[in-house]
């Protein structure tokens, strides 16, 4: 049909609309494929290189070593896979290298460059650490007293995330890597570690506890840790379950808003058109022809906002997807936009725009063919556009009111244009500021300690000072890792208030952190079950009360009630915390940390988030730019008779401005007052599903200056959207 | 009777506030006449021509042209007719903004059954020097003579014109109703032109005057001129 060359043209000279309504769809469509593309990449890598690799269910320590033929009969027994782990830890300059035995049958590394170590004096070294340091194959490199040729690097299951310690908050590739060499090199190394790693080959639960429990009887277990707490495993997954629902909740706001959007507008755009289809109807055209012709017109900005969707994300695909994996070892991640899922990022926002368009279409030819060849079909009886007929007041003011309340759909997409960009910008800045407002509240609620010393054997006299608590493990009934503190009630350090900011005292029963409440859905008064994870011995105890701590999952009580779960003495402790650093033999200290240890907690999580953040501003100001232009321009567009009419009149430029736009910048203050809480609300929820991951149930906060920020980007953008617009239509 | 209208109501609005834009009006027209219809606005004339049209139905009365009764067609049958019969000319064109000259007539000839060739009618519109050229390009008379041409290049039975040359110079009107009054020689098309201006109604074979809804006088035109005659 000789319509069809009017597409061409048509899309010339409203050039801006498509140009704005294709970065709009790509905009919301590729951040959703790009989070969905890098989450499932992760996934896919984890779930094959764990499985490759054999990655451990656990690790425990004993105190009693598991002989050769203890393993075998323990594997006989049980349907596992046990392995002793040696490895010992070696410091030269400043630097720790953990060097391994291989093993064979859980937790095998994967050679990711080079070659294996297979002659006297050479070395693989874990690759994170080797492209941190820049350490090429072929140098040498020292370990203890002797130098060693790197020829290969690799990767380790269980050492994903690279933490030196388990309970570390950071990685540490920079004084910190892992090594193999050949056995016989191992072996020179002198006195070494053993922990043993076993993988669960049967059913989950029973038998694993039974295992436990068998080890704990025989060799009596002195440490286990499951892969399900693992931060060096679990934080693989985490990462990419993080965007993978990050995925799912941007595209329930950005697509479908944007799609939204879009439609609206195209259906304005095919009122505009009005005059023309009362023509082509008058002419001879059926509703048929005339609604495929408009469909076409509403696919243009579809199928070129799919397919540069498409470009975008398989370009921008594979490095955003590294990009979300800088803290971990360089895993070979491919992220690959699907056919399908390009098929439907095509398909989905064309079908959306070309009803949109037929929507319209058919519902203009119901009117009369004699109102669309006058323009005047749907605007009969609509009162919101007679309002404030026969009022006494100037025109300027009626215009301005009319133009708000007698075009809800377009002051509804200038609306929720400054309302997305708003509340996205605000989302982003929500994220930064509610993690350091957490790391205040929790400094101000966890206590007026500032050393907390974990010990490696049990106090039963504490010379150095401070205050000596136990600290015990314990898991739930679904297998989460929490831990109970015993402590002498009234002791100031801890400062353990109720959310009322009433101060407890342990010596009542057990209290549980809000934290500890929200991830285990524990309230007061309820009876849990815990288990020693050594022994696997089940006790019952009753939830007094809950302590304001957002930042742990701890159970508080008396040190007779936590000595009680482990069957020790009551004037046991393995912990102490102190408001000064206290001069305890490093042989006894397992670890010390500082409560401000915390802020760099967070600013791990703020440095792995931060270009999300960064991205969500932008999209923001984007999407605001964007849609807040395609709105204006409608409002032009629709009011070209006005502009030229006002011009004929003599108004100036400015005034013209003022009388046609004036009245749009009210819907600013609806748009943006409403991103506030919409922002609030939905950082609450971001963290509410990812504490568990965190570790931390981080409130949701936005600081003043934040909301000012967002305030000055979104008012800007319409502003310079306003102006584009404003250039064009000198134009008309 | 090529036409035939016979006690043509239509109301707008309801109760106190309806307004009969035709009230009981008649009308005849013969196969190949050329009809003006006079009336001072308001008076519904236009009201006419689209019922004439298919755009628009009655209230009460009966109505047929071009052999076929329209009264309680169904609106795909009327888009049917339109296709079929009519070639509408608008006051003020109409013509697609996007498209040449040339496209906008063959907007037509696509959906057209049998339409005319499209260099023979620009060339009898004069045209084929303006084929490549926007509407934009185009001087009034040069918009309404590609209107023309639009709307004959089916052939239609019926060609329709509302304010023909309402936004013309004179010279430019004298010169459109020339191309009407040539299509009607040439391809034997019925022509009904309603205006406010009389001297138009010189070159028609029947007059209808119409007033307040009603056609209060229709005659022969014994006294018929050539279009290029009229004195505008």
């Amino acid at each position: 049909m000789k319509l069809r060359r009017r597409y061409i043209r048509n899309m010339r000279g409203n050039t801006s609309f498509y140009v704005a309504s294709v970065v709009l769809t790509v905009a919301a469509l590729a951040l959703f494929f790009l989070f969905h593309i890098a989450g499932n990449a992760i996934l896919d890598f984890a779930d094959h290189f764990f499985e490759e690799q054999k990655v451990e269910n656990a690790h425990f320590t004993t105190y009693v070593p598991i002989t050769e033929q203890g393993i075998e009969e323990l594997e006989e027994q049980y349907v596992i896979t046990l392995e002793a782990q040696h490895f010992v830890n070696i410091d030269t300059d400043g630097t720790t290298a953990r060097v391994f035995r291989k093993t064979e049958k859980v937790d095998l590394y994967d050679v990711t460059e080079g070659e294996d170590a297979k002659s006297a004096d050479e070395v693989i070294i874990s690759e994170g650490y080797a492209d941190n340091m820049e350490i090429s194959i072929g140098e040498e490199i020292r370990i203890g007293d002797k130098d060693y040729t790197v020829t290969g690097f690799f990767q380790r299951p269980d050492y994903l995330y690279m933490l030196e310690n388990e309970d570390d908050s950071y990685k540490n590739i920079s004084s910190f890597f892992l090594a193999y060499m050949t056995d016989e090199d191992f072996a020179e190394l002198g006195e070494t570690n053993c922990q043993y790693l076993v993988r669960y080959n049967g059913k989950e639960g029973k038998d694993a506890e039974d295992f436990r429990k068998a080890v704990n009887e025989q060799y009596h277990m002195s440490s286990y840790s499951a892969a399900e707490e693992n931060q060096r495993i679990l934080m693989v997954r985490q990462q990419a379950q993080m965007f993978v629902v990050m995925s799912w909740m941007l595209l329930c706001i950005l697509p479908l808003a944007a799609v939204a959007l879009i439609c609206i507008v195209i259906s304005r755009k095919v009122k505009t058109e009005q005059r023309m289809i009362g023509t082509l109807s008058a002419l001879g055209y059926t509703t048929g022809q005339l609604a495929l012709h408009y469909a076409g017109f509403a696919a243009a900005p579809g199928i070129i906002g799919g397919i540069l969707t498409s470009v975008v994300t398989a370009a921008a695909a594979q490095p955003y997807g590294e990009l979300g994996l800088t803290d971990y070892e360089p895993m070979r991640i491919s992220c690959q936009l699907s056919w399908y899922a390009a098929f439907l990022g095509i398909l989905v926002p064309t079908v959306m725009y070309i009803l949109a368009a037929l929507l319209s279409v058919r519902r203009l030819l119901k009117q009369n063919t004699v109102l669309l060849l006058n323009g005047s079909a749907g605007e009969g009886k609509h009162k919101l556009r007679r309002i404030m007929a026969g009022r006494k007041v100037s025109f300027r003011l009626k215009f301005a009111v009319r133009s708000l309340v007698g075009s809800p759909a377009r002051s509804f997409v200038i609306f929720l244009g400054v309302f997305l960009g708003g509340f996205i910008m605000l989302t982003g800045f929500s994220v930064y500021d509610s993690m350091l407002h957490m790391v205040d509240t929790v400094q101000r609620t966890a206590g007026t300690y500032e050393y907390q010393y974990t010990l490696s054997e049990l106090l039963y006299d504490n010379p150095y000072g401070g205050e000596l608590m136990l600290a015990v493990p314990v898991e739930d009934e679904e297998g989460n890792t929490m831990t109970v503190i015993g402590t002498d009630s009234g002791r100031s350090l801890l400062n353990l208030t109720d959310e009322e900011g009433e101060k407890v005292s342990t010596a009542e029963g057990y209290f549980i952190t809000s934290l500890t409440a929200y991830l285990s859905g524990w309230e007061t008064g309820d009876t849990v079950t815990l288990y020693n994870p050594l022994s696997m011995e089940r006790n019952r105890i009753r939830i007094s009360g809950i302590v304001e701590n957002d930042a742990a999952r701890m159970i508080y009580t008396s040190r007779e009630n936590a000595a009680a779960i482990i069957g020790t003495d009551t004037d046991a402790g393995n912990m102490i915390i102190s408001e000064k650093r206290l001069d305890i033999p490093e042989s006894l200290v397992r670890s010390e940390n500082r409560k401000s240890d915390l802020s760099d907690q967070v600013d791990t999580v703020i440095d792995q988030t931060g270009y999300m953040i960064n991205a969500m501003v932008g999209l923001g100001i984007l999407i605001c730019v964007s849609s807040v232009y395609v709105a204006v321009n409608m409002l032009v567009s629709e009011n070209r008779r006005n502009i030229a009419m006002f011009r004929v009149l003599g108004y100036q430029e400015r005034a013209i401005g003022r009388i046609i736009f004036g009245s749009n910048y009210l819907l600013l203050i609806p748009g943006i007052l409403l991103s506030f809480p919409a922002a609030y609300a939905f950082s609450g929820l971001f963290f509410r599903s990812f504490a568990e991951m965190m570790g931390m149930l981080v409130g949701a906060y936005i600081r003043p200056s934040s909301c000012a920020v967002s305030v000055i980007l979104t008012v800007g953008s319409y502003m310079t959207s306003l102006h584009l617009v404003k250039c064009n239509s000198y134009l008309v | 009777m090529f036409i035939c209208l016979k006690d043509a109501v239509k109301k707008y609005g309801t109760g106190e506030a309806a307004v009969y834009a035709l009230n009981h009006a008649d009308l005849m027209i013969g196969k190949g006449e050329i009809c003006v219809i006079l009336g001072p606005s308001g008076s519904g004339k236009s009201t006419l021509l689209n019922m004439i049209g298919g755009l628009d139905t009655l209230d009460m009365g009966e109505m047929t042209a071009a052999g076929r009764s329209l009264t309680g067609l169904s609106a795909k049958e009327r888009t049917l007719y339109r296709k079929e019969e009519v070639g509408f000319v608008f006051q003020f064109y109409n013509l697609i903004p996007d498209l040449t000259v040339e496209e906008n007539i063959e907007v037509v000839s696509d959906i057209a059954d049998d339409p005319l060739d499209l260099d023979e009618v620009l060339e009898a519109l004069e045209l084929e020097a303006y084929r490549r050229r926007f509407p934009r390009e185009l001087s009034g008379g040069q918009h309404q003579r590609a209107a023309i041409a639009r709307a004959m290049i089916k052939n239609p039975r019926l060609l329709l014109c509302d304010e023909l040359t309402g936004a013309l110079d004179t010279r430019s009107a004298g010169n459109v109703l020339r191309f009407v009054e040539k299509m009607n020689r040439r391809y034997g098309t019925t022509v009904v032109i309603i205006t406010h201006n009389e001297a138009i109604a010189e070159m028609a074979d029947r007059i209808v005057w119409i007033r307040d809804g009603r056609t209060v006088k229709s005659i022969v035109n014994e006294k018929k001129i050539p279009a290029e005659q009229l004195k505008l």
